[in-house]
C-alpha cells in the first residue's frame, strides 16, 4: 500500500511509522492523518507484527499537531478522507492508536505538541531523545484539549500535574517529562531509534496472545469495578490457558530454557 | 458461484446471501465475502442504503454448525485483532455490518428462516421487513451453549419474551415478531423486495448525510449518559453545518422545491 507524508516499514515483527514532514516539524497534513490510521490497521491485521513504533523524521519535531499553514479543514471528510469520517471525533486518530491490540511505542525525537502530544500519549510507552519537548499548548491558541489529552494525561501524571501542564501551556523538557513519569526513559538523540527498537525487540519475544490480553486488560480495568475486572480476567485467562503458548511457557520454565512463543 | 450477490442500483445496494442449499448458513467463506461487501458498501459514496436478503427459503439459518465446530476446536488459536469481546471473532459478529463501522442504513428483507447468528445479523441491521412465513429463533441451547449474542438480545424485545425464546428455543412467527417489535412490517413474499426497495427509496429522498448522522447517533449514543449524548449530537450537527447538502436542504425548503442531495 502506498503512503504519503509517512514512511511505513515492517521488520522483524516491528512496524515503524515515521511521520515525514520534517520541514513542518511533522505537523499533520490530512494525508498524514489518514496514512497513520491505515498503517495502524495494516499493523493490526498482520499477524507477523507484534509491536508498533511511532516516530518523526528529523531532529526538530515528533509531531506538532494540526498544520495551520495548510488551512486544511479540521473535518476529515472535507479534507478528502471520505464521508465515513465526517462525524468522527476531532481526535479520532488517538482512538485508532490506543485501540491497537499490540504494544505501541512513541519514539519522541523532538517537539510533541498539540495533537502530536495527544498522539504520543495514545501510545503505551514513550521513549524520548534529550531534545524532545512536550506540551498540549492548545490553550495558547485559545483551544480546548483534543486528541484524547484530557483522557490520557491525568492517567499518566495525576490530576494536579495534568491541570498545570494543560492550563499553563508550557512545554516540558525531556528530563522533566521523565521525572513526572510522562516518558519511560530519555536517551541521547543518536541512540533514540536503537533504544526504541531494542525495547520493541524485547516485546516481540513475549507470548503474543498474553501481550495483547495484558494490554487490553490493564486499560479496560481502569474503567471497570473490581468484580467486573475479575470477570474479565477469568474470561481472558480461560482463553490463554488453552493456548499452545502457555504449554510452551510452562515447559520452558520447567526445562529451564527460553520459551519460543508462536501466538497460538 | 459467489456466496454473496452484491448489486448496486442507483443509490441502493442489494446484498443477497447466496448459499440456498445450506439455508444461507454462515460458513467462513460466506462471512469473508460478506465482510468485504460491508467494507465496499461503507466506502462507496455512490450508494446510500443497503437491502440485505437471502436466496431460497431461508434468510439465514445461523452459523454453519460444521464450521462452528472447527472454530471451537481452534479456539485456542484464534488471534483477536480488535478490542472488545473475543466473540467478535465469532462468525455472527464478523458477518455484522456494525463490526465494520457501517453508518449507512440497511434494510433486511427476511424471506424465511431467521435463526441464531442469522437473527443476530438481522438485528445488527436497522429495519426489518419479513414475509408471513418467516420464523425467528435461537436454537443454540439445543447444541449445549447459549447464543453468542444472548446478553445483548434482551435489549431488542421485551425481556420476558427474549428469555422465553432463549430457553425454550421455540420460534416466533412473523406475526409474533411483528407484535413484539422485532420486525417493522410483514408483507407477502412477492411484495418483500418491492416493499424494501420502496422504503430504501424513501430514505434516499432525505439528506444522506443526515441519515448517516442519525445512524451514528443511535449507535454511538446508545450506551451514553444523557449529557454525553447531547454533546455527541451537538458535535455531529456541527459537522453537518457548512456541508453543501444542509445549505441545499434549507434553500429547497424556502424555495418550496424538492432538494437535490449530493452527499457532501
Amino acid at each position: 500500500m502506498d503512503y504519503e507524508d509517512i514512511i511505513f516499514e515492517k521488520e522483524e515483527g516491528i512496524a515503524t511509522i515515521t511521520l515525514n514532514r520534517p520541514e513542518r516539524m511533522n505537523a499533520y497534513s490530512p494525508k498524514m492523518r489518514f496514512g497513520i490510521a491505515r498503517a495502524i490497521e495494516e499493523a493490526a491485521d498482520d499477524p507477523e507484527i507484534r509491536v508498533l513504533i511511532l516516530t518523526g523524521a528529523g531532529d526538530r519535531g515528533f509531531c506538532t499537531g494540526n498544520d495551520w499553514v495548510l488551512q486544511a479543514s479540521q473535518n476529515p471528510a472535507d479534507a478528502g478522507l471520505g464521508e465515513r469520517y465526517r462525524f468522527s471525533p476531532l481526535g479520532w486518530l488517538a482512538a485508532r492508536v490506543h485501540r491497537l491490540d499490540k504494544p505501541s511505542i512513541a519514539a519522541v525525537n523532538g517537539v510533541a505538541a498539540g495533537g502530536g502530544f495527544g498522539l504520543a500519549l495514545s501510545c503505551d510507552f514513550r521513549i524520548a531523545s534529550e531534545n524532545a519537548r512536550f506540551g498540549p499548548v492548545f490553550i495558547r491558541r485559545g483551544l480546548a484539549l483534543d486528541t484524547g489529552v484530557a483522557y490520557f494525561l491525568p492517567r499518566l501524571v495525576g490530576l494536579p500535574k495534568a491541570l498545570e501542564i494543560c492550563l499553563s501551556g508550557d512545554l516540558l523538557d525531556a528530563r522533566e517529562a521523565e521525572r513526572i513519569g510522562l516518558v519511560n526513559r530519555v536517551v541521547p538523540f543518536d541512540e533514540l531509534m536503537k533504544e526504541a527498537r531494542s525495547f520493541a525487540a524485547k516485546l516481540t519475544k513475549q507470548a503474543p496472545i498474553a501481550a495483547q490480553m495484558t494490554k487490553r486488560q490493564i486499560y479496560r480495568a481502569q474503567l471497570l469495578s473490581l468484580e467486573e475486572t475479575l470477570e474479565f480476567e477469568t474470561y481472558l485467562q480461560q482463553f490463554c490457558i488453552n493456548s499452545e503458548d502457555v504449554k510452551e511457557g510452562v515447559a520452558a520454565f520447567i526445562e529451564k530454557r527460553t520459551p519460543e512463543f508462536k501466538g497460538r | 458461484m459467489s456466496l454473496v450477490i452484491y448489486e448496486k442500483k442507483g443509490r441502493i445496494a442489494n446484498i443477497t446471501l447466496n448459499r440456498p442449499e445450506k439455508l444461507n448458513a454462515l460458513n467462513p467463506e460466506l462471512v469473508n465475502e460478506l465482510a468485504k461487501t460491508w467494507v465496499d458498501f461503507r466506502d462507496d459514496e455512490e450508494v446510500w442504503v443497503g437491502i440485505l436478503t437471502g436466496a431460497g427459503r431461508a434468510f439465514c439459518a445461523g452459523v454453519d454448525i460444521a464450521s462452528d465446530l472447527e472454530m471451537f476446536e481452534a479456539m485456542g488459536s484464534i488471534r483477536p485483532t480488535r478490542v472488545g469481546s473475543l466473540l467478535k471473532e465469532a462468525p455472527a459478529f464478523r458477518a455484522s455490518p456494525a463490526s465494520y463501522e457501517v453508518s449507512k442504513p440497511i434494510i433486511v428483507a427476511i424471506n424465511g428462516y431467521c435463526l441464531g447468528g442469522g437473527l443476530w445479523l438481522a438485528l445488527e441491521c436497522d429495519i426489518r421487513i419479513a414475509v408471513e412465513s418467516a420464523q425467528f429463533g435461537i436454537p443454540e441451547p439445543r447444541l449445549g451453549m447459549p447464543a453468542t449474542f444472548t446478553a445483548l438480545f434482551q435489549h431488542y424485545i421485551p425481556r420476558g419474551v427474549a428469555y422465553e425464546m432463549l430457553i425454550t428455543t421455540d420460534r416466533l412467527s412473523a406475526q409474533r415478531a411483528y407484535e413484539v417489535g422485532l420486525v417493522n412490517r410483514i408483507v407477502s413474499p412477492e411484495q418483500l423486495l418491492p416493499a424494501a426497495t420502496e422504503m430504501a427509496e424513501k430514505i434516499c429522498q432525505q439528506s444522506p448525510l443526515a441519515i448517516r448522522a442519525v445512524k451514528e447517533l443511535l449507535q454511538r449514543g446508545r450506551d451514553m449518559s444523557r449529557p454525553d449524548a447531547m454533546s455527541l449530537t451537538d458535535h455531529v450537527i456541527h459537522n453537518l453545518m457548512g456541508t453543501e447538502d444542509i445549505m441545499e436542504g434549507f434553500k429547497a425548503f424556502v424555495e418550496k422545491r424538492p432538494p437535490t442531495w449530493k452527499g457532501r
